[in-house]
C-alpha cells in the first residue's frame, strides 16, 4: 500500500506497517487457517454435514432468532432513542448510560442473570409459564436474550442522526400543512431509515454470533434450542475438527456478507448525513 | 402592562408546533421506561438480589474461594497484556486511517470492523486450527513443550482478537474530524515527529483513547466465547472470571455464581458511570467555552 | 528572504492543481495569491511551506533549493486558514509551542520565552488574553493569535492561507489594514492567499492572479486592474461589459458603431470587448456614432449610482451596466425611460476563442456575477458578421 498523496505528516510508514503485521498475526493469519483448512474438505463432505438435521435446524434457529430480534430492536431502538433525544425525562443521563449496559456487561453474566429471570421458578418465568407462555430453554428464549444484547446498536446508531435532524424541515413540512404523524412519516422516517436498517444489520450480525448470553437460556437441545455457535463448540469438544470447520466457514461466510451489507448501508447513512 | 396578557392568551399550541399530543409523547415516555425496566434495569438488580441470596457471608466467602482469587488473578493478567496491545495498535490503526490517503484504506477499515460481526466462537475457533493438536503448529508445540492452548497465552490470543477494534473505532472518527492542521501547524513551528504526537496529538484524543481503552478492558475482562474455546476450563489454571461464572452455575451453585457475577457487573456500570463522566466532562468543557466567549 | 517558484506542478488523481508554474518574489514584498476556489493558490502556498510536495519543478528561498526539505527547516511561518491553534493550551503556551520545542541547546530559558511571548502578544495587542483557551476568543482574536505564534519562531518568510476568510465584514476591514502595517514595520517577505479582489488590492504591493493551475498575470494591483493581460484577469478583477466585434485599424467596429482601438489590438475579426462600467460614458446630447440607449433601472449604490441601460441593436435588447460618479448622476438628471447616448473608453480587447473559455469560471468571479444576463446564449451581440 502506498500514499496516495504524500503527506509530510510523520509516521504513516511504521503505523501502517504496524498495523498491518498486528492485523495479518491476528486476524488475516487464524482466518485463512479456516479457509484453507476448510477447502481441505471436498463439497461431499461439505453437503452432508451442512444438511445433517441437526445442523439445519441450528442455522434456522440462529437465523430466525436473530432476525426476529433484530426486528423487535428497531422498534424498541427507535422509541428509545427518539425519547431520549426529544422528550425531558429525569435521570435522563442515567438512563442513556444504561442503554451501553449490554456492552459493557459481559455475556455470561447476561446469560445467567436472563435465565434467572425468565426461569420456570424466576421472576417473571414463575408468572409466565402458567398463562402457556414458556421463555427460558425455548427459541423464545434466544429472542429475548438476542433483544437484550442488540438493543444498544440500534439507539445508538438512531440516536445521533435524530439528533442532527434540522428542525427547520419538520418546520417547513408542518408550515405546508403536514400533519404531526404525516412530518414522521414524510420527513423523519425517511431520514433516519438508513441508520435504522444499519441498526438492524449490527444487531443481526452480532445476535447470529452470539454465545455466551444465549447459551444458559436456550436448554440447547439439539434440533429445537440449539444456535449454530454452540454447535461449533460442541463439535469442538467431541474433537470433530471436520465438522466444527466447516460449519466455522459457513458462519465466517456469512458474517463476510452481512458486514459487507452493513458498509454499504453506513455509506448510505453518511451520504444521507451530508445531504442535509 | 399588556404582554403578560398576549403571553397568557397565546394558545400553547402554536407555541409549539412541533411537539406531539399530549397523551402520545406520555404513552411513549412509559413504553420506554418499561423497556429500559424490563431489559436493563431489572437484569442489573438480579444479579445483586441473587448473589445476596444465601446472605452476606456466603457472598463473600465465594469471593475470596482460592479459585475464584484465581480467577480474578487470570482475569487481570489477561488484559494487563491484551489492553495495552490493542491501545497501541488502536493508535497506530487510527493514525494511519485519519491522517493519510492510501490505496486499501477501506479495506483496512473493514477488517478492523471485522471482530464485531464474526461470532467469538469462531475466533477461538481458529486459534484451536493453528495451536491445536490437529492444528498447523500444534505437533511442533508439543515437541518443544509450549503450550499455547489452554494455556495464558491461547486466552490473550482470543481476547486480543475480540477486543482490537475498540480503541481504533472512538478514535478514528474524532480524529478525522478533527483533521491535521494542528499537526501541522506544530511541525511548521519546528516540533519534531514525537513532540507533535505528545504535545499536539495526544491531548487532542486523551479523552476518546481513554474512553476507548476502558471500552476495551471491560470487554477484555468480561470476553466469554472466545475465551471459552480456548480455554480448556481448567479450575485454577485457566479460568477467567466469566468462565468461573459459568462452571458455578453448572454446578448449581446459583449463589455463587451470581456472587463472581456482581463483581462483573460493578466492572460494567464502572465502565458505564467512566464513559458518562468522560463525555460530561467534555460536554462541560465546551459549556464554559462558550459561555465565555460570548461575554 | 527572496522566494522563487520554478515549473511547480501538481496533481491530485486526476485534478490538476498546478501546471507548470513560475513565480519570484523578492525580498520583502507584501504578495497576494489571487484567484477563485480550485486554481490552485493554496496549493502553492503549501508547496512553498513544505506542507505538501510538488510533482515537478523546484522551490529556492534565498537562492537555495528547498524543495526537498522538510517544513521545519524551511524557517517560515505558516497561518493557517482555521487558525489551527492547539484547543488544548492557552494563549500563552501556543505562542511559545516554537519556542520550546527547539532543541535544548537552542532553545531560550522560559524567562527569555516568556518575555518574547509577551511582546509578540503586546505586538498583537492581545497580551491581555494570554491565559485564555483558543475556545474563547473570537475569530479575529484568534486570527492575531495565529499571527503572533508563526512569528514567535522569527520566520524568514510569512505564509498566510486565506487569512481574513473566516471573518465578519468588519474584522476583516480592521485586520487588513493591521496586517499591512505589520508588513511595514516588519519587512518579512509574505505571501497571502484570497479570493477576494479588493483584499488583494487593499493589502498586497504585489497580486499574483491565478486561474485553474497557472498564473494569468503578476503585477501591482495598479496593473492588474488598469491592465488586465487576459480575459480573465478583466472578469475577475471588478465588472465587465462584454461586447463583440472586429478590429480594423485602430477602430473598434461593434456593427457599425466605432469605438477607438488600442494601437496593439492589431487587425482582427471576432473580438471580444471588455468594458469597465466605469468606463462607459454617457452624454444626452446625440453625437456622431454614439448609438442611443434606454435607461432601464437606475440603483443607488452609495458613492455611485448604477444604471442598467438597453443597447437596442439589431432587433435585440440587450442589457449593459454604466457606474456613474454621484456628480456626474447629478449633472445627467435622468430618470427611468430616458434615451442617453454612450461611449465606451479604454475597451479591453481580446480574441474572441480567449473570452469565450472565460464564460466557463463566471460564476466564480465575485462581482461580475450579478451581471451577467447574456451569458448563457453569448453575450452581447452588437456584432455584424460581415
Amino acid at each position: 500500500m502506498a500514499q496516495t498523496n504524500r503527506s509530510l505528516i510523520p509516521g504513516f510508514r511504521p503505523a501502517l506497517t504496524f498495523t498491518i503485521v498486528y492485523l495479518s498475526l491476528l486476524v488475516l493469519i487464524p482466518l485463512s487457517a479456516l479457509l484453507l483448512k476448510s477447502l481441505g474438505y471436498g463439497p461431499s463432505q461439505w453437503f452432508t454435514l451442512l444438511t445433517s438435521p441437526r445442523v439445519l435446524a441450528a442455522f434456522r434457529v440462529s437465523l430466525s432468532t436473530s432476525l426476529l430480534a433484530a426486528a423487535i430492536n428497531v422498534v424498541f431502538g427507535l422509541l428509545l432513542a427518539w425519547v431520549l433525544v426529544r422528550y425531558p425525562l429525569p435521570f435522563k443521563r442515567v438512563f442513556d448510560a444504561l442503554i451501553d449496559l449490554p456492552f459493557a456487561l459481559p455475556t455470561a453474566v447476561a446469560g445467567i442473570v436472563l435465565t434467572a429471570i425468565y426461569a420456570r421458578n424466576g421472576w417473571l418465568g414463575q408468572y409466565l409459564e402458567p398463562l402457556g407462555f414458556p421463555v427460558a430453554f425455548t427459541p423464545t428464549g434466544i429472542t429475548v436474550a438476542l433483544i437484550f444484547i442488540g438493543m444498544p446498536f440500534v439507539v445508538r446508531t438512531v440516536q445521533p442522526v435524530l439528533q442532527d435532524l434540522d428542525p427547520a424541515e419538520e418546520e417547513a413540512a408542518s408550515s405546508l400543512g403536514a400533519s404531526r404523524l404525516q412530518v414522521f412519516t414524510k420527513i423523519i422516517f425517511p431520514n433516519i431509515l438508513p441508520a435504522l436498517l444499519t441498526g438492524f444489520a449490527l444487531a443481526f450480525a452480532r445476535g447470529i454470533g452470539e454465545y455466551g448470553s444465549v447459551i444458559f437460556i436456550a436448554g440447547n437441545r439439539p434440533l429445537v434450542s440449539e444456535v449454530v455457535p454452540l454447535l461449533i463448540m460442541t463439535k469442538l469438544e467431541q474433537y470433530d475438527y471436520v465438522g466444527a470447520t466447516v460449519i466455522g466457514m459457513a458462519m465466517l461466510i456469512l458474517s463476510f456478507a452481512l458486514l459487507l451489507i452493513i458498509n454499504v448501508l453506513q455509506a448510505w447513512t453518511r451520504r444521507r448525513a451530508g445531504a442535509l | 402592562m399588556s404582554t403578560p396578557m398576549l403571553t397568557a392568551a397565546r394558545p400553547a399550541a402554536t407555541a409549539r408546533p412541533q411537539q406531539e399530543a399530549d397523551w402520545v409523547r406520555y404513552a411513549l415516555t412509559g413504553a420506554a421506561l418499561f423497556v429500559i425496566a424490563l431489559f436493563l434495569i431489572l437484569p442489573l438488580l438480579t444479579v445483586l438480589v441473587e448473589g445476596l441470596r444465601k446472605g452476606w457471608d456466603a457472598y463473600f466467602s465465594a469471593l475470596v474461594e482460592p479459585n475464584t482469587l484465581s480467577a480474578i488473578k487470570l482475569t487481570l493478567i489477561v488484559a494487563a497484556i491484551a489492553v495495552p496491545l490493542n491501545t497501541v495498535f488502536g493508535v497506530a490503526a487510527a493514525w494511519t486511517i485519519a491522517r493519510f490517503e492510501f490505496t486499501g484504506k477501506n479495506i483496512l477499515l473493514t477488517l478492523i470492523d471485522l471482530p464485531f460481526s464474526v461470532s467469538p466462537v469462531i475466533a477461538g475457533l481458529v486459534y484451536v486450527l493453528i495451536f491445536g493438536a490437529q492444528g498447523w503448529f500444534g505437533p511442533w508445540l508439543m515437541e518443544h513443550d509450549v503450550k499455547i492452548l489452554f494455556a495464558v497465552p491461547g486466552l490473550v490470543l482470543a481476547t486480543v482478537f475480540v477486543t482490537f477494534p475498540f480503541v481504533a473505532r472512538e478514535l478514528i472518527p474524532l480524529m478525522q474530524e478533527q483533521g491535521r492542521d494542528e499537526e501541522e501547524a506544530a511541525l511548521s513551528l519546528g516540533a519534531s515527529g514525537w513532540q507533535m504526537f505528545f504535545k499536539v496529538t495526544l491531548p487532542n484524543i486523551k479523552w476518546a483513547l481513554l474512553y476507548g481503552v476502558t471500552l476495551c478492558n471491560a470487554r477484555a475482562m468480561g470476553e466469554f466465547g472466545a475465551v471459552s474455546v480456548v480455554s480448556g476450563h481448567i479450575r485454577g489454571l485457566t479460568n477467567t472470571l466469566p468462565l468461573h461464572v459459568e462452571i458455578l452455575y453448572n454446578e448449581y451453585n446459583f449463589a455463587a455464581s451470581f456472587a463472581v457475577a456482581s463483581l462483573l457487573a460493578l466492572l460494567a456500570v464502572t465502565t458505564l458511570i467512566f464513559k458518562s463522566v468522560l463525555e460530561w466532562k467534555q460536554q462541560q468543557d465546551r459549556r464554559v467555552a462558550i459561555e465565555e466567549s460570548v461575554q | 528572504m527572496s522566494i522563487q517558484v520554478e515549473n511547480i506542478s501538481k496533481k491530485f488523481g486526476d485534478f490538476t492543481a498546478l501546471n507548470n508554474v513560475s513565480l519570484e518574489i523578492p525580498e520583502g514584498e507584501l504578495v497576494a495569491l489571487l484567484g477563485p476556489s480550485g486554481c490552485g493558490k493554496t496549493s502553492l502556498l503549501r508547496i512553498i511551506a513544505g506542507l505538501e510536495q510538488a510533482d515537478a519543478g523546484r522551490i529556492l528561498l534565498n537562492g537555495e533549493d528547498q524543495t526537498s526539505s522538510h517544513v521545519r527547516e524551511r524557517e517560515i511561518g505558516f497561518v493557517f486558514q482555521h487558525y489551527a491553534l492547539f484547543r488544548h493550551m492557552t494563549v500563552f503556551d501556543n505562542v511559545a509551542f516554537g519556542l520550546r520545542v527547539k532543541k535544548r541547546a537552542e532553545r531560550p530559558t522560559e524567562k527569555v520565552i516568556k518575555e518574547k511571548v509577551f511582546d509578540l502578544l503586546k505586538l498583537v495587542q492581545l497580551d491581555w488574553l494570554a491565559d485564555r483557551f483558543p475556545d474563547q476568543l473570537s475569530g479575529g482574536q484568534r486570527q492575531r493569535i495565529a499571527l503572533a505564534r508563526a512569528l514567535a519562531v522569527e520566520p524568514k518568510v510569512l505564509l498566510l492561507d486565506e487569512p481574513f476568510g473566516a471573518l465578519d465584514a468588519n474584522v476583516r476591514k480592521e485586520l487588513r489594514r493591521w496586517l499591512r502595517r505589520l508588513h511595514d514595520e516588519l519587512h518579512i517577505t509574505s505571501i497571502f492567499v484570497t479570493h477576494d479582489q479588493e483584499e488583494a488590492m487593499e493589502v498586497s504591493s504585489r497580486i499574483v492572479v491565478m486561474n485553474k493551475g497557472v498564473i494569468e498575470q503578476i503585477g501591482t494591483p495598479e496593473q492588474v486592474y488598469e491592465h488586465p493581460q487576459t480575459p480573465f484577469v478583466s472578469r475577475f478583477l471588478g465588472d465587465v461589459n462584454i461586447f463583440h466585434g472586429r478590429v480594423d485599424q485602430g477602430w473598434l467596429d461593434l456593427d457599425g458603431w466605432r469605438v477607438p482601438a488600442p494601437a496593439e489590438a492589431g487587425q482582427r475579426e471576432q473580438v471580444a470587448a471588455y468594458v469597465r462600467p466605469h468606463d462607459v460614458e454617457l452624454t444626452l446630447e446625440a453625437e456622431p456614432h454614439l448609438p442611443p440607449a434606454t435607461v432601464r433601472h437606475i440603483h443607488h449604490a452609495g458613492s455611485v449610482y448604477k444604471l442598467e441601460l438597453d443597447v437596442p441593436a439589431r432587433g435585440t435588447d440587450e442589457t449593459i451596466e454604466v457606474e456613474v460618479s454621484r456628480r456626474e448622476f447629478q449633472a445627467l438628471n435622468v430618470s427611468t425611460g430616458d434615451t442617453v447616448y454612450i461611449r465606451l473608453v479604454n475597451p479591453r480587447i481580446y480574441p474572441r476563442e480567449d473570452a469565450a473559455a472565460v464564460t466557463v469560471v463566471s460564476e466564480i468571479g465575485t462581482k461580475s456575477a450579478q451581471f451577467n444576463p447574456q451569458i448563457a446564449n453569448g453575450e452581447i451581440h452588437l456584432a455584424q458578421k460581415t
